[in-house]
């Protein structure tokens, strides 16, 4: 018996017969305009297709039918939701809140030799022992530290400047190790530290237990000095040889620096990046301008703040994409950070980025006196008198009264970007954050108002420069892009590629 | 004198104008959206008429100022208005079509972790009801729990 087939007419869906999966849009230029799923997942189309798809308009035989229904923006009758793959997607995009709070800081002394702008606020003088963390919060904070669900910790001992509390971060990490041990956990210990009183003991000390040295550089000599004054005007040079001094101790792979950018840095963006690529290293964190210690409640300086970063970074970003190509291998990891969020299923560690955000969720501050933290942001906000992100005290609370109590719940109320207005229908909501923090602190109002908030500005604007980079940029940029998110440098990116 | 083009009035010195958005064609949650976003630059008031919602105007910024030297007058706005009202107009439809999707994914991404007091709606087979579409809804409500 012949068997028959149907047409293809039979099996080609009508143009209105497409159910739309929820999706967010956003113009990017005149000519073309992105859609991103629930998941993430984007689509850069021409102008007009958002309408075009939501009023059904769209014709099965256009090429651009099949992509959206992969993506999973639309489905028809022949097709499936796959509710559970995006259910599946969604998840992972979560995986960061898995653990609960993985950062835990201690503000081991505000005691710091520099008296640099931006941490002005909270800093002592050099003599003022009774700003160092005792022995008994060090060991109450340690306790609530391990009461953290979290598999693997991380142990962050700052300041001030913590090498001057030195037999306090022996105290904690003495403490702290063994009690992770004990509780199967996993731990990494980071001083963060400006190296001016970083002696040889000190590095056997960190070799012997494995921690690793962060310090401070921002940029070239003057802009170093400018922004981190100390007694003789040397803290540049303080700093590059406590790195080359760690870096023979510890290996360089153990030293990282990171940079402030303040109003100084704003016009020097290459010069800053250079100074990076002469100390050798190969990461730089362009991070957005600090509002914490400055006029902050004042909405046209924050504007002026916005464009004025947004240029530092745009211009950055092009120069380190040059060193890039030039050969020597160098990371943005405010690109990275955002890049991982926009090309892979994953979340982000980077708690501004994060919705919920990771304020008190992922990280938490012990201050010397035993104050609790959502963010070292909110510590400087309480030395400035606002104490609305003092969570409670290891004197005084467990970890689950911390997190029940006021403070916590109504951070946490303002913590999801997508329930914030402005945000809910925000194309860039599934790479963005909340940033309650931010918003109380510029704007009065954790929820804040996203038309005029600088942290939407500035991130929507990065993310559409980054969308143009991904869709317009030469092959090199895209490789050298693809290679920040999967770890792999320019020739190894090639290398993989076939010709 | 006001100059008037279709719905929309502007003042004698250009600095308001008042644009009449027919109902039938935009929600008042399109309407709330739209002018939220355009806040950054525009004070806007929102009344309601039987047929139309009535938004008046204004630059927040009329003058140049070193912070923003160069200042678009209303006139060059209203493009900008109407593209956001389309925008958001969009986002309420498609809001309005997925939200209840939108809430199962939710729920089922997060129905393993524990936190849910309720398993989420829908069944695995037929979790959006294609075999009851005549129904209207998307969403199936299984009397059964998922198993």
């Amino acid at each position: 018996m012949a068997r028959t087939f149907s047409t293809r007419a039979t099996f080609r869906p009508s143009g209105d017969s497409y159910r739309l999966l929820p999706f967010r849009f956003h113009r990017l230029q005149k000519e073309s305009e992105i859609l991103v799923n629930e998941c993430g997942e984007f689509v850069v189309a021409p102008a007009g297709t958002a309408e075009k798809v939501v009023r059904k308009r769209l014709s099965p035989a256009e090429g651009i039918y099949a992509t959206l229904k992969a993506k999973h923006f639309i489905y028809d009758d022949y097709s499936s939701a796959l509710l559970d793959i995006l259910a599946s997607k969604y998840r992972t995009k979560f995986e960061f809140i898995r653990g609960s709070t993985k950062l835990h800081i201690f503000v081991v002394t505000l005691r710091c030799d520099h008296s640099c702008h931006y941490c002005q606020v909270s800093r002592q003088t050099l003599n003022k022992g009774e700003f160092d963390m005792s022995k008994d919060v060090a060991t109450k904070a340690v306790h609530m530290m391990l009461e953290s669900p979290s598999p693997h910790i991380t142990l962050e001992l700052q300041g001030g400047e913590p090498l001057l509390a030195f037999d306090t971060i022996k105290f904690i990490v003495s403490i702290a190790k063994p009690g992770a041990a004990r509780l199967g956990k996993e731990m990494d210990i980071v001083i963060t530290s400006n190296l001016a009183f970083l002696t040889d003991e000190i590095l056997d000390y960190c070799k012997a237990e494995h921690i690793k040295l962060s310090t401070s550089l921002d940029g070239p000599e003057t802009i170093h000095n400018a922004n981190r004054p100390r007694p003789g005007g040397d803290s540049y040079q303080v700093a590059i040889e406590g790195i080359k001094k760690a870096r023979r101790a510890l290996g360089a792979d153990r030293v990282a620096a990171l940079m402030t950018t303040t109003q100084l840095s704003l016009s020097q963006p290459k010069e800053i990046i250079d100074e990076y690529v002469r100390q050798s290293f190969h990461t730089i964190f362009l991070r957005p301008i600090s509002p914490y210690g400055f006029a902050v409640k004042s909405s046209h300086r924050t504007g002026y703040e916005t464009d004025a970063f947004l240029n530092f970074y745009r211009a950055g970003l092009s120069h380190i994409l040059d060193i890039n190509r030039r050969g020597y291998n160098l990371v943005e990891i405010y690109t990275k950070i955002l890049l991982q969020k926009i090309l892979t299923p994953e979340g982000t560690g980077y708690v501004d980025l994060q919705s919920p955000s990771g304020a008190g969720l992922n990280v938490l501050v012990y201050n010397y006196d035993g104050d609790v933290y959502a963010t070292d942001e909110s510590r400087m906000l309480a030395e400035m008198g606002d104490m609305t992100f003092r969570l409670g005290s290891v004197m005084e609370n467990s970890r689950a009264e911390i997190f029940k109590k006021p403070p916590f719940v109504s951070l946490l109320q303002a913590a999801c970007n997508q329930s914030l207005p402005g945000c809910s229908d925000c194309a860039f909501q599934p790479y963005c954050g909340s940033d309650p923090i931010y918003h109380h602190a510029t704007q009065g109002d954790m929820v804040g108002h996203r038309a005029t908030s600088g942290f939407c500005a500035r991130n929507m604007k990065v993310m559409e420069y980054l969308f143009s980079l991904l869709q317009n940029g030469d092959s090199n940029i895209q490789d050298i892009l693809w290679g920040w998110v999967t770890d792999r440098n320019l020739a190894e990116i090639r290398e993989s590629v076939p010709q | 004198m006001t100059g008037e083009i279709d719905a929309v009035e502007f003042d004698d010195q250009h600095t308001t104008a008042t644009i009449s958005i027919a109902k039938r064609i935009y929600s008042k949650g399109a309407v709330l959206r739209a002018f939220y976003w355009l806040g950054k630059d525009l004070h806007s008031r929102i009344t309601e008429a039987d047929e139309y919602f009535r938004v008046r105007v204004g630059l927040k910024v009329s003058a140049p100022t070193l912070n923003q030297p160069k200042v678009k007058i209303i006139d060059e706005w209203i493009p900008e208005i109407f593209d956001a009202l389309l925008d958001a107009q969009l986002r309420v439809e498609i809001q309005a079509e997925t939200a209840a999707v939108r809430e199962l994914i939710i729920a089922k991404a997060f129905a393993e972790s524990g936190i849910l007091e309720d398993p989420p709606p829908g069944t695995f087979e037929d979790p959006v009801g294609t075999g009851d579409r005549e129904s209207g809804t998307l969403i199936k409500i299984s009397s059964k729990p998922p198993s």
